[in-house]
């Protein structure tokens, strides 16, 4: 069914459920990187396996973290330094409240999880750099385009 | 593309007819820009109300909650909320692109990254106004439904 079909409700339904299904699968690639970066790190330290509940736990945690930072998207600042550090704090923040929470520190130093959330922090701006920068390659295509043909 | 124009002496009201064999994506983009041209938001200019036409509206800004309407090079203000004027204008080629700014995408030259992570967009009269980096996906979903 195209879009030209479908009444204006459906289509703000249809555009809303889109943004969903993209805050979801950010949300289970942001679980994914973490979970390999743990691997990573616990294999460095000689460790064999992962439990299936911290499995769960960095889930849940990733679902906090991506629904505040929706909050967080009614904020902005000219300064992007400021946006970013905004973004960090609070993605350390609720880690760290999930380390209380479920007893990290046990198992990982204090340090090593804020290693671990910077990482992670940086790996994903860099793959949103990434994209923003594919994306402005074909804004400005575009634009040219519709130049061209005016 | 066929385009005729005729004059009708006794037409009231300017009538436009497209006449297509399937209702394709191309007749309703037809459709959205001859309706934009006839697209009008109230404004004042000089305490007198003003009439501008979407097709003429380059940005529409919000300062210290007073609502600013851009054109080519005058200024006009608007008791229109940002919200409003979105949901009256974004089938007319208006997307957000920052918390307090809508543009109209016919208007746009290009956008770059500046060295202070910022972005920039270049109108086509040569302003420049800043992108925020949220709303760069809205700039790309709307120029792909084009």
């Amino acid at each position: 069914m195209s879009q030209e079909n479908m009444s204006p409700k459906y289509i703000k339904n249809y555009r809303g459920d889109k943004k969903m299904k993209e805050k979801i699968k950010n949300c289970l690639a942001s679980t994914a990187l973490s979970l390999i970066l743990l691997c990573v790190l616990a294999s460095i330290y000689e460790g064999r396996y992962l439990c299936i509940n911290t499995v769960y736990q960095v889930f849940l945690a990733n679902i906090i973290l991506h629904l505040t930072l929706s909050l967080l998207a009614r904020f902005e600042s000219s300064y992007f330094l400021v946006e970013i550090s905004v973004e960090f704090a609070l993605f350390i923040t609720i880690a760290l409240i999930f380390a209380a929470i479920f007893d990290w520190y046990s198992s990982t130093p204090l340090w090593m999880l804020l290693f671990l959330c910077s990482l992670v922090f940086l790996i994903a701006n860099i793959i949103d750099l990434y994209k923003m920068s594919n994306k402005l390659t074909y804004i400005n295509k575009q634009l040219k385009d519709l130049r061209e043909n005016q | 593309m066929i385009v005729k124009l005729e004059e009708h002496k006794n037409q009231k009201e300017i009538e436009v007819l497209i006449k297509y064999a399937r209702m394709s994506p191309l007749i309703k983009k037809l459709e959205k820009i001859i309706k934009s041209v006839d697209k009008t938001i109230k404004c004042t200019l000089d305490n007198s109300i003003v009439w501008v036409n979407a097709s003429d509206i380059y940005y529409i800004e919000v300062v210290d909650k007073r609502t600013f309407v851009y054109g080519e090079k005058l200024v006009y203000e608007t008791n229109y909320r940002l919200y409003q004027l979105l949901n009256e204008l974004s089938d007319f080629g208006f997307v957000q692109i920052s918390k307090s700014c809508i543009l109209n995408i016919h208007y746009l030259d290009s956008i770059k990254p500046l060295i202070n992570s910022r972005l920039q967009a270049t109108l086509r009269n040569g302003e420049h106004i800043y992108v925020t980096r949220k709303y760069v996906s809205e700039i790309h979903k709307k120029l792909q439904g084009r």
